[in-house]
């Protein structure tokens, strides 16, 4: 099966200013630096990594929210990165994003409807009753009340405007919705209502996601796949259960011990918490030599230090990148 | 005699809507060196009983109603402004969710940990530089002395956190209050943190009170939990007792509606509808408006804390026919 989106060496660096005021020198942020993904019709792919390792830059490059430094995405047989803005806007039909803020996201001057209603006035529609049906429709799907359409985000909790970032998302009934963070700003009896929701729609719709999180659990619980990403890179790809059962790259491994416990009798103390790790994330600015989680990483070799370590697939096409794996 | 006993206290805020209860009825105590969770979605005043036993709540719009805070025998509330505040540090010490926040951008990470030793002892400038030097090294910052002359931007979140921590640490006080201390940071680091609090309880027999909305961070530290919704206290409950036995059906939903790794699920329990508004808070039991066991009798009268087992209470009539 041909995946609906596949990514070659897709980079973005950032030209930031650093040094002194006199000394001001112009040094790339390597925010995301050379990934390869896929990502199958029909599947979530989950995309966990700590704040600042690339993760909502990259879901942005996929649907060319920011134009990439360098590789190439094609989605859906059609190569995005260079095309015009008139054909991406065609192609934009397709892939649309759900934002972390419910609250920052919307406009609080535009009511649910005219908010719901935007993409389908932008892509060629009238606004006449057919558009008021989808909308109507929109709203009924994502567990909003016909009544909310004339009213404004203000007047909506975060768990509900959430559901109209959504329902704005999925009215062009786009193929593919990278979701970025949908849950993690609500509070966490409506975080469940929310994921419910999308898994929901992407029975009924047939969608695609690529839902970025940094919650492993929720991740988890809604992902076909998961890619975990560390300063720019993507470090492990797996089947959900091979990831969560068999972490390979021991900065997985690391991310899995840190959760915390979910009943007091599993309290561990001491020693027995090797496997977690110490110190931040490095700067991108500056990335470590060779693999970039050598600084923090427990099973550190020489080898480590000077070469950076390929992708390597083992059985059921789980994939790490580190010398530890077998290739 | 415990620590802290706050009793029935009662807070309200002046606003344009008119004057909205925030905590009500809330009562508690803490022994010395034990760790008391404080889970709550927002809204359900756990900062801002917090912020009343710092002293902190700005008055007005802020207004204590009722109760008592009594530390160590004195009630806080009857406290002058400066007594209160040479108690802050020694006494009760606080770190909050965003540490880029409360730090002064303008100052030294070591100059306001120094101010923190000065205010409450007569130190030399060179031996409250070696106290606030020891003191990060405490809570793990490498090359501390060198630290010290670092603005808060220079360093990284977890790294300000631990600075936070040592501010709050560096006069020993018998109480620390930790607001959601790793609500802002990365799993990682957040374990980091956790541990770190958990050692330090151990070497300086401090007591906290540690408010979060995370279960799994009540998991791994607390002694006792208080579970609130809207302003008041639903179920209190040593920890294992909290985790195998939940009471209160919001205790119950808010243990699972969390996906977790250990288990898998083809659909997550969630809670229906939202957190009231407090002006538009339900008759009778706060919970009723979005309570699966709710019947008519729920929205007569507000439920009171009711002892099932020595030490775990709850506030909701249905326990027995739910149970």
């Amino acid at each position: 099966m041909m995946p609906l989106l596949e990514a070659n060496g897709l980079t973005k660096h950032y030209e930031v200013e650093t040094g002194g005021f006199f000394r001001r020198t112009k040094t790339a942020l390597r925010a995301v630096d050379g990934v390869d993904l896929t990502i199958e019709p029909g599947e979530t792919l989950g995309l966990v990594g700590e704040s600042g390792c690339g993760k909502s830059t990259l879901g942005r490059l996929l649907i060319r929210l920011v134009p990439a430094t360098a590789g190439r995405v094609i989605f859906d047989g059609t190569e995005i990165t260079e095309l015009s803005p008139k054909a991406l806007r065609a192609v934009r039909r397709g892939m649309q994003i759900v934002f972390q803020d419910p609250f920052g996201a919307l406009n609080p001057r535009m009511s649910v409807e005219e908010t719901v209603m935007e993409p389908l006035l932008i892509h060629g529609s009238r606004r006449n009753a057919a558009a008021r049906e989808a909308v109507a429709r929109m709203l009924e799907m994502v567990g909003l009340p016909n009544s909310a359409r004339y009213r404004f985000p203000h007047e909506f909790s975060g768990g509900q405007r959430q559901r109209i970032g959504i329902a704005r998302a999925l009215i062009l009934r786009p193929k593919l919705v990278v979701c970025d963070e949908p849950v993690s700003a609500l509070d966490v009896s409506v975080q469940a209502q929310i994921v419910n929701l999308l898994s929901d729609l992407q029975a009924e719709l047939g969608l695609t996601y690529l839902f970025i999180a940094h919650d492993l659990g929720v991740v988890k619980h809604i992902s076909t796949r998961v890619a975990v990403m560390y300063l720019g890179k993507i470090v492990e790809v797996a089947d959900k259960r091979s990831l969560y059962a068999r972490p390979l790259h021991p900065y997985t491994q690391a991310l899995l011990a840190s959760v915390p416990i979910t009943h007091p009798a599993q309290r561990k103390r001491g020693p027995t918490r090797e496997t977690r790790i110490t110190g931040d994330i490095p700067t991108a600015l500056a990335p470590p030599s060779g693999c970039r989680f050598h600084t923090r990483c427990p099973h550190v070799m020489p080898v480590c230090r000077t070469e950076e370590p390929a992708m390597r697939t083992g059985e059921d096409g789980h994939q790490a990148a580190c010398h530890l794996v077998p290739g | 005699m415990s620590l802290l006993t706050v009793s029935d206290l009662t807070t309200s805020f002046q606003t344009g809507g008119g004057e909205v209860t925030a905590v009500e009825n809330v009562s508690f105590s803490l022994e010395k060196g034990e760790i008391l969770g404080i889970v709550g979605e927002s809204g359900s005043g756990k900062s801002v009983t917090a912020l009343a036993i710092m002293g902190l709540l700005p008055r007005p719009p802020a207004r204590i109603r009722g109760g008592s805070i009594q530390f160590e025998g004195q009630d806080l509330l009857k406290l002058s402004d400066r007594s209160m505040q040479r108690l802050r540090g020694p006494g009760i010490a606080m770190v909050f969710q965003e540490p880029m926040t409360s730090l002064n951008p303008v100052f030294t990470v070591g100059e306001q940990i120094m101010e923190t030793i000065r205010a409450h002892e007569n130190l030399s400038q060179k031996d409250s530089f070696g106290r606030a030097v020891e003191m990060l090294e405490k809570v793990g910052i490498p090359s501390a002395s060198s630290r010290m002359t670092d603005y808060p931007h220079q360093l990284s979140g977890g790294q300000r956190q631990r600075v936070m921590l040592a501010m709050a640490l560096v006069c020993r006080p018998r109480l620390l209050i930790a607001d959601e201390p790793t609500t802002a940071l990365d799993v990682t680091i957040q374990a980091q943190i956790l541990e770190l609090l958990m050692d330090l309880r151990d070497e300086f027999g401090m007591a906290i009170m540690m408010i979060t909305h995370n279960m799994g961070v009540i998991a791994e530290t607390a002694d006792r939990v208080l579970v609130m919704y809207a302003g008041r206290v639903v179920e209190q409950a040593p920890i294992s007792r909290l985790f195998d036995h939940p009471l209160h059906p919001y205790t119950r939903g808010l243990l699972s509606c969390v996906p977790t790794l250990d288990q898998d699920q083809e659909r997550l329990i969630a809670i229906p509808g939202s957190l009231p508004e407090p002006s538009r808070r339900p008759p009778g039991c706060r919970f009723s408006s979005r309570c699966l066991s709710a019947v008519p009798a729920c929205s007569e009268a507000i439920p009171a804390l009711e002892t099932f087992e020595p030490g775990h209470a709850a506030a909701c009539i249905r326990i027995r026919d739910i149970a």
